[in-house]
This record gives structure tokens, sequence and C-alpha cells, in this order.
């Protein structure tokens, strides 16, 4: 299946903004650790706008934006 | 004694007295450096009725232990007193470049009484200590006056200065080290210039320092800097600044928008967040003494209407203030504005969160052209902002600068009509540029609880909340959820201790926050030969934040002063947090039962503190 990821603020430090082709089952959860960013960020997934839990699978067209809530002062 | 000199210099204005005091060593240990042994000063020597733009008001700077040691992060500065802003207890925090030069100078803080006769200026070097004119520069905006200093005295001399907003006693004038990093909040400009005070200038010959573990404490050093340079975070605000995920916290709905009304605003998001201003205006990174993390920003804007010369920018709280909190993603204005404000002499925070205010109120009608003396308040307009309204507030011209300069809280009661329903604030201080319906809901338990007001950085808080440290030593290591009351009042309790030796210590959050709690101990046992254990160092947090929770009861503040507007606390309208109540009482009842603080009185308790070595401050409360 294809989806859509779109990194949000440093996020972008890690990943770009492009298209997909995954396993079905995937989930954020995964999808964070495979592009490889750092597990000491606490991340949060978007789907088509809304947020979801980590652990549930992404469907096929979904758009992804993945945040991070570390933030400065 | 070692780490810290043990002498202040004391200085009354009006007498022209300058002599050197010796503060007893069990108040460094007890209540520690920077804030907190300014607020034991404050509390022991200061005249706590005076009001603070009077001649007998005490105005305090005060270093940590750490100042000059050439550690990442560790040589900030407070400056402390009663707040004009607030009438409350105040402090605040200033990088830069200053505390490292009092201290070489042998010097761990000043306090400073009195008012002088004529514009003024206090030039310390080593013992030599006077007050000279400063008559050419009164007057005139902070970049010029710490240029014409330098040239005058050289350019390592260190500077403090205050710009037309001080001298005009604008109830939130900043004042800049540097001509850069800012003592911003709670109005401490205000009160150099009630003392007819322009600027302090330091400069030491020698860098002596008196170490208890010399050996050890450059082997820490070396390791601790590495530790923060290398860190992940550390990494990210070098390359984009504090602003650097903007965006990301526009989606949790961080972010405050138009006076606290929205919680998300994408397009902003991408407009202001600090990858967009190191692509578009970033020209250098800068830094704060011996800091390897070098989040601040030098920036330049070629063109257009917001067209500045390269200099200091602005970071993450200066770009929210001066966007989207008034309804702007223009990100060339706010280094405009960021830049004028440090110019002029203003805290970006209240100007932002009272220009917000007076933003919304003209679109509600509640104030008019006519209170406003025919200035069109309107959201997002920073040609208004930059070329009028800031202006007027610093120089408090015409009706607009009379309404706005005293902050937004002053102007609603003046305008009334409800207006101070609107207000964002905590005791009299504009929230900082975190909203803690999406920021964090312990978020908003530190802000109401801070003995200075809304704040973000009197405590770790926000970066407990985010996952950005843990403390398993000291049983902080579970994880939070920003948006539920979930532990909350527990993690508060240590934040507050945390925060309250951040503060006194003069640490910077973006650097301690990569070095463990043992490591805190370490540090202050190899510097001042403490022997502290981890309880004792906590103990000294909790004994400050008692000290200035006893300074606000003095000024006839009660438990329900520890509280925000309902603009903070109602359910956001849309974002992340759209929707979701803040158990606000629930977690502030649970935090003073925990922390030992009376329910209605807002004070530690007789037995408390007893516990920690307080019976005679116990004395004059209870």
């Amino acid at each position: 299946m294809k989806i859509r990821i779109i990194p949000i603020g440093l996020i972008k430090r890690f990943a770009d903004e492009r298209e997909i082709e995954v396993e079905a089952g995937l989930t954020s959860r995964k999808l964070i650790a495979d592009l490889g960013i750092p597990a000491e960020l606490k991340m949060v997934s978007f789907v088509n706008g809304t947020r979801i839990d980590l652990d549930n699978e992404l469907r096929d067209g979904d758009e992804v934006r993945l945040v991070t809530l570390v933030t400065g002062g | 004694m070692h780490g810290n000199t043990g002498k202040i210099l004391n200085v009354n204005l009006i007498a022209g007295e300058i002599r050197v005091a010796t503060l007893p060593e069990e108040y460094y240990r007890a209540y520690i450096g920077g804030s907190g042994l300014a607020a034991k000063v404050f509390w022991e020597l200061g005249d706590l009725n005076a009001d603070p733009l009077s001649p007998e008001a005490m105005l305090i700077f005060m270093n940590g232990p750490f100042a000059g040691l050439k550690l990442s992060g560790a040589s900030r500065n407070s400056v402390a007193g009663r707040s004009p802003l607030t009438g409350c207890w105040g402090d605040s925090s200033c990088g830069g470049y200053f505390a490292p030069e009092l201290r070489y100078a042998g010097y761990d803080g000043i306090v400073i009484t009195g008012k002088a006769n004529a514009p003024s200026m206090l030039v310390i070097e080593d013992d030599e200590v006077r007050v000279v004119s400063a008559a050419e520069y009164w007057g005139k905006g902070i970049e010029e006056v710490t240029r014409r200093i330098k040239q005058r005295y050289g350019k390592s001399y260190r500077t403090l200065a205050i710009g037309p907003a001080g001298e005009n006693l604008v109830k939130y004038a900043l004042i800049l080290n540097e001509g850069h990093h800012a003592f911003g909040r709670a109005g401490f400009g205000a009160v150099m210039g009630s003392k007819n005070l322009k600027a302090i200038v330091v400069k030491a010959k020698n860098r002596d320092m008196s170490i208890a573990e010399p050996k050890k404490y450059e082997a820490l050093r070396k390791e601790l800097n590495s530790k923060i340079k290398d860190a992940l975070a550390s990494q990210v605000m070098h390359e984009n600044g504090t602003a650097a995920n903007l965006e990301g916290g526009v989606y949790t709905g961080d972010v405050p928008i138009r006076n606290f009304t929205s919680n998300f605003w994408a397009e902003m998001g991408e407009a202001l967040t600090g990858g967009t201003l190191t692509e578009r205006f970033l020209t250098k990174q800068g830094a704060c003494a011996f800091c390897a993390i070098a989040c601040k920003r030098v920036v330049k804007v070629e063109e257009g209407p917001f067209a500045v010369s390269e200099g200091p920018g602005p970071e993450y709280e200066t770009i929210v203030a001066l966007g989207s909190l008034v309804g702007s993603m223009d990100l060339a204005a706010a280094c405009k504005a960021g830049r004028l404000c440090d110019d002029l002499g203003l805290d970006t925070i209240s100007a932002g969160g009272t220009i917000a205010w007076a933003m919304e109120a003209f679109d509600r009608g509640d104030i008019s052209l006519e209170d406003t003396g025919g200035v069109e308040m309107r959201w997002g307009d920073m040609e208004t902002v930059i070329n009028t309204v800031l202006p007027s507030i610093a120089r408090k011209e015409g009706k607009l600068g009379a309404l706005l300069a005293d902050g937004s809280v002053a102007a609603a009661k003046r305008i009334g009509k409800r207006s101070i329903e609107y207000t964002a604030h905590s005791k009299g201080l504009e929230a900082p540029m975190h909203d803690p319906r999406g920021g964090g809901h312990g978020l908003a338990l530190t802000y109401a609880v801070s003995p200075r007001g809304a704040c973000h950085v009197a405590t770790p808080m926000l970066f407990m909340e985010m996952g950005a440290c843990y403390y398993p030593e000291i049983g902080f290591e579970y994880e939070l959820e920003p948006m539920t009351d979930k532990n909350k009042p527990e993690a508060a309790v240590t934040a507050v201790e945390l925060g309250s030796i951040e503060n006194s210590a003069c640490l910077c959050q973006f650097a301690d926050r990569e070095i463990s709690i043992p490591e805190w101990v370490d540090l202050f046992n190899v510097v001042a030969g403490y022997g502290w254990d981890m309880n004792e160092m906590m103990r000294s947090g909790r004994r400050v934040f008692y000290i200035k929770r006893l300074m606000n009861h003095v000024y006839g503040l009660k438990a329900a002063d520890d509280n925000l507007t309902s603009r903070m606390m109602e359910p956001a309208r849309d974002g992340e947090p759209k929707g979701i109540e803040i158990n606000f009482t629930g977690m502030k009842e649970k935090f003073y039962s925990l922390i030992d603080i009376d329910p209605e009185r807002g004070i530690p308790t007789r037995r408390i503190l007893e516990e920690y070595g307080m019976s005679e401050e116990a004395k004059r409360v209870w």
C-alpha cells in the first residue's frame, strides 16, 4: 500500500515529505523507527488530520504527519 | 568560600555610597545563589513594602555558583526584587556575558537602592567602583548606548543597559546585556529607570576563581560540556534556534494564536518555524558565554517593509509573541519588531501579550479609536505595531502609549467592559508562548503557582511533559501525557524544586536538561565544597520556592491568586486540545497537599517551614 509521509517542524531533519510504498499492517510507531527518528523524541502521529494512537495500523492512501512534542522555550 | 566569592556590592545611589559586604555562607547553602539568594537578601534586608519604582526599592543582581566556570549554560545572572508590573515578587534571568565578568571582578551580586540625582551609570573595574554621569546616553536606544559604552571603555567591558521604556517607567521594560541578551520579564528595566540608572558596566583584570576541587571540576566540566554539545536537542537548537520545532508545537496546540483564541494555524507554523528563519534570514549563530549549544540567532532581513540590518534575531518567545499571538505569520516582521523591542527596552512577551489583548479589544469594539488616539489595532497589522504601537508604548506617547504601558491587566481594568476576561496572565504577568491547554496541563499548574506569575522557565515542567527530560534518581521516571492531569501534581513538586535550583544556580534549562541529578549534585560539591547529597540539594530548591511564597504573602497574595485567567483555562476552540477541560482545581489542591502549602493562605505551613530550617521566616507569617 502507499502512504504519504509529511514530517512537521524538526522532524524534517530526519525525513523528507514523500509518498512511499509500505507493507500492510504498518503502524506509526514502526514507521517512526524505520525512518530512523531517534527513540528519545516523544512523537505523535496525525493521520488524515486526526491524531491517532501510534500503534494503530495505517491504511492505503493515508497522509501521515509526524510531529514531536519537543520544543524550545 | 569556593565557587562563590561571598562578596556583594552594596550601592546606594542617593548617598553615592558604595561598599563591599559579605553574606553568610549559610545563606548560600540554603538558597544557592541567583534568584534564591536574592530572595533571601531581599527578605532580610529589603524594604518589602516599598513601591517598586520608589528610591527605597531594592534591586538585586545575583550570580550563581558556576558563573565564569566555562560550563555550557551555567553563567546566567538573575535580577530580582519587587516587580513594578505585578506588585509581587519578581525575578528574571539572563544569559549573555555579564555574570562571568562580575564574578571575575570579585562579586556574586550587586544590591542597589536609592535614586541618583541625574542619569547615571555604575562602572565596576574590580575593586574600583564608581557612579558616573550617563547624561549623554539618556533617551537613547540600547543599541546605540551599548555601542558607545564599548567605544568609550573597550569591547571587553560587559554592559547592562535600559532603553527609553525603562527610563519612562514602562512596567514591562527590560534590561539588556551586550545589546542582545535580556532580563526580559517583570519590568526591572523600569526599576533601573526609576533610579536614574541607565547602565551598568563591568570589567575584571583577572580570571581567578576559587574552586573546591579544581581537578575533579575540570574533568566533570569537560564531560558535561561534551554531553550537552552532543545531545540531539542541542544540535537541533544550534541549527534552527529555540523555535526549531515551532511548527510541531502548532500541531500539538502549544502555540498561542490571536490572544489565545486559537490553537491551530498550519500555514503560520511553517512560516514562523526555526528552519524557515534559518533559511531566510539567519547569518550566523550566537551564544551566551561558554555555551556549546549556541541557540541564539543573528539575522538580517535584506529587503521589504521589515528590512533590518544584521544583528540580534528573535528566539521562540519573540517569534510567537510578535507573530501568531498578534495574528501575524510574517517572520520578517517578527525579526524587526523583536529588534525594535530590544532597542526600546521592552519585554517582547508582555509587549506581545498586551498588544494582542488590545487587538482583541479593538476587534470586539471594547476599545475604540477614541481610546487609542486614532490608531487602528488590527490583527496581524505589523506595520502599525512597529511604526506606531511599540514606540508609543516605550515613550508613553499619546493615549495608546498611556493605555498599554502598564501591561494588559492595568489596561483592561481601565477599559472595563469585561475586557479583563480576555487577558492571559497569572498574578499580572502576561503568559509566555506555550498554551497550557495544548502544551500540557501541568504547565497550567506551574504557571499558576509560580511566585512571579505565569512563567514557563520557573520550572522544567514544559520539558518534563514533552518527554525531553527524566530524573529517575528522584522518582521522576514516568511518561507524562500533556493533555491530562495524571501525575501532574507529583511532577510539579519535582519541577518546582528543580526549577528553583536552576534559577538559583543560574543554569540554562536548554543545557542542564542534559545533566543528571547526581551530576547536578557533583557540580555543587566539587565547585562549592558543600558535601551535599541529592536530598540536601532538593531541599535547597524547595526552600527557595518557599521564601518567594512568603514574600508574596507580604504582598497580600493568597492561594486564590495561584490562578490563570479563564482565557487560558476554558476548553480550546480548535486544534488538538479542542474541547478538553483542565482539572485545575484538582491538580492545585493535590499539589498544595504534597508540598505542604496552606490551601487558603497559600504559604508553606509552619511545620514545614520549621522542618526546612526556616523558623525565623515562619515567625513573620504565622
